[in-house]
């Protein structure tokens, strides 16, 4: 069934392919749009910054998250990574680990971040070898691991959230600056950072060929000598660091540690990259679309809100957008077969 | 172009759902407040939040309900909060569950000059003006129920409660102020009303029915002399009147289930006979409460710091009346709750 390549045809195979490359960033623009016409309290320059600042700590994890779905694997224990490295580097910075009033006595922030960054990254690292070196199972690994930590923030921080003062370096970090009378939250410019950095990665680099290789078939890689223990190890310990960083935007944030901190972060991380057409068999997708899916679920969120929808439903709404996100997706890179729609050639988003 | 179609279809999905559901336009002289619950996944915030809608829309205020989809999600709690003030609310009323863990949306308030007071809840920020506390004494009602729990086990014994012996195995609620003070409160009741009755465990079950239920059976395979199970929940306590079931005890004779809420579904095995006693907060009229006081806020009338709203140990026999609404009394200014071991109210 292939036509005959006419100009007509040339052009038409150009702008489907632009649509089908910006898929998802078009939703996204027509639902800020349609919120931007029925909400007048969306238009406001803080409702925006609001957003921002939401989308800052899911992106962060979902940046990670990314790269361990990209080789084909999962991280489920990314809210707890985010919630203990919280509760640590509050601890720290408290001085205490009972609730209520500090004031300081503690590390300054510059040495407390730090410690927490570096435990994400080991123990993210740490799950890595019981991926490769042990053969397990990285469900179930990172499920275990979410327990552990889950149950160390609970434990260190006796059930209550950790209230810190921040300290200039905290207050800049999660603080924010105006351009144009709008204000920028910097937790969503160190995001942005952080993506430019993961997309150089991934596409500019040998180790960002290794992880969409391995997603791709992880036998032909490892015969064609690529090291991939060695690269599934720092894929975990890269999320695992992310995480905790994330860890740190959201304790600044609400000026507290508590085990709660990461609520709901892995389901949604997961959510964000598949909409951002990433395909969780691995070898397929991109960063840029995982941050797409990661504001597409903030608008949602905030949507809502703006449209006093009813509390209870929006789980609904939630989950239903996710699924047509990615039955679009799915359907836009035919493969569905008796829903083609037609438009191969953007498998990657970018 | 179908793809087209199908991207415009979802915003508009989105929009038409929404739109349904948005607020009518408000007059001039009416308020617009927001209620944020932590979550809306319990009976006891839903029924707290009906409460607030009725008694707010009855003085003709629009109340904008809006929680977090998970109780904990204390980053989506912030910003909702934020997200109320952009749309122009003129009071708040929120419900915290980690201490502390609101400040920054208390902070957004006051910088906006949005009057706002907390509910269900009566432990003080660290910072930023919250103008009222609205909550139950948790202490002081664990209390009650334990010195009717004394009465239960007395009437199992044949004796008086100063004389009874008996075994309490407590289900412990996920660490916090909350699993602390229910469990304090509880154990200071024992010690006074019943000083032979002993506690032979304590272990967590999370909050919820199915561990309430594991760790019961668990604790009787240990020890089958076990007369009663408190759960700082209600949940929990129901977990262990089902597991008893199971082992074929029978409740209300071999042993006892209470706990603290006074859900409905808690009302409902109340008045079948399958639990043995609740501490009654009645939500729904705590919600009303913060109506009132926001509406005193608004006239710029004082409001105490703390509102202390009543607690009741319900029981089959005075559960019609708790229906009704006959066991409120009205809501008294009280001190603040602190996660330290001693009484919320300091007896005399």
């Amino acid at each position: 069934m292939t036509e005959a390549p006419t100009a007509k045809g040339r052009a038409n195979a150009l702008v489907r392919s632009v649509i089908s490359g910006a898929g998802p960033a078009l939703v996204l623009i027509a639902m800020a749009v349609g919120l931007w016409i029925m909400s007048p309290a969306f238009r406001s320059p803080t409702s925006l910054m609001l957003i921002g600042l939401e989308a800052a700590a899911l992106g962060l994890v979902a940046a990670g998250q990314t790269f361990v779905i990209l080789t084909g694997g999962i991280d489920l224990s990314v809210e707890a990574m985010v919630s203990f490295s919280g509760v640590i580097a509050a601890i720290l910075i408290a001085g205490t680990n009972v609730s209520g009033g500090q004031i300081a006595g503690g590390f300054p922030s510059w040495i407390a971040i730090p410690i927490a960054l570096g435990l994400g990254l080991l123990i993210g690292a740490g799950q890595g070898v019981l991926v490769t070196a042990f053969r397990m199972n990285p469900l179930i690994v990172t499920l275990g691991v979410r327990s552990i930590l889950l149950g160390f923030a609970l434990v260190l921080s006796r059930g209550s959230g950790i209230y810190i003062k921040k300290d200039d370096l905290l207050g800049f970090i999660t603080g924010r600056f105006e351009v144009f009378g709008v204000n920028i939250p910097i937790p969503l410019v160190i995001t942005i950072v952080i993506y430019i950095i993961c997309w150089i990665v991934l596409k500019k680099t040998k180790f960002g060929r290794y992880v969409y290789a391995i997603g791709g078939n992880e036998t032909a890689a490892r015969l064609s000598g690529v090291r991939t223990h060695l690269v599934k190890l720092s894929i975990y310990g890269i999320s695992g660091f992310l995480a905790a960083m994330a860890g740190i935007l959201v304790m600044g944030r609400l000026e507290s540690g508590a085990y709660q901190n990461g609520t709901n972060l892995t389901l949604m991380s997961v959510a964000a990259v598949v909409i951002g057409g990433t395909a969780l068999t691995g070898g397929i997708g991109g960063i840029w679309g995982t941050l797409i899916g990661v504001f597409m679920i903030r608008l949602v969120d905030a949507g809502l809100v703006y449209m006093s929808f009813p509390s209870q439903a929006k789980e609904i709404m939630i989950g239903a957008i996710i699924v047509l996100a990615v039955l679009i997706d799915t359907a836009r890179r035919g493969q569905i077969p008796w829903l083609t729609l037609r438009l191969r050639g953007g498998d990657s988003g970018d | 172009m179908r793809t087209h179609f199908k991207y415009a279809a979802i915003a508009t999905a989105l929009a038409i759902t929404a739109s349904g559901a948005a607020v009518a336009a408000q007059d001039e002289e009416s308020k617009t407040v927001g209620f944020v619950p932590p979550a809306l996944t319990s009976p006891f915030h839903v029924s707290m939040s009906d409460g607030a809608a009725q008694a707010g829309e009855a003085k003709g205020w629009t109340v904008d309900v809006q929680a977090p989809t998970a109780e904990g999600d204390f980053a989506a709690f912030v910003t909702t909060v934020e997200q109320l003030i952009q749309k122009g609310v003129d009071g708040l009323s929120i419900n915290p569950i980690g201490t502390d863990s609101a400040v920054t949306a208390v902070k957004s308030a006051n910088e906006n000059g949005v009057p706002i007071i907390a509910h269900n809840f009566i432990t003080p920020f660290s910072e930023g003006e919250v103008l009222s506390y609205i909550g139950y004494d948790q202490w002081g009602g664990a209390e009650k129920l334990a010195m009717h729990t004394c009465d239960l086990l007395a009437g199992k014994y044949g004796t008086t409660a100063a004389e009874t012996p008996g075994k309490v195995y407590i289900l412990l609620g996920i660490d916090s102020i909350f699993s602390h003070r229910r469990t304090g409160g509880f154990k200071a009741g024992l010690a006074k009303a019943c000083p032979n009755v002993e506690v032979v465990g304590e272990q967590t079950a999370l909050w919820v029915r199915q561990e309430g239920q594991a760790v019961a059976s668990i604790a009787w395979q240990q020890d089958p002399e076990i007369d009663v199970f408190y759960g700082n929940s209600d949940e929990m306590a129901i977990g262990a009147a089902l597991a008893g079931e199971q082992l074929g005890k029978k409740i209300n004779e071999d042993f006892f289930a209470v706990g603290i809420d006074g859900n409905p579904p808690t009302l409902d095995l109340l008045a079948d006979g399958s639990f043995s006693a609740t501490l009654g907060v009645d939500p729904a009229n705590m919600g009303k409460t913060t109506m009132d006081v926001l509406e005193k806020v608004f006239m710029g009338e004082e409001v105490p710091l703390v509102t202390l709203t009543p607690s009741v140990v319900v029981t089959p026999d005075n559960l019609d009346a708790y229906l009704a609404g006959e066991l409120w009394t009205e809501p008294v200014a009280g001190s603040p709750e602190l996660d330290n071991g001693e009484p919320t109210v300091p007896e005399e």
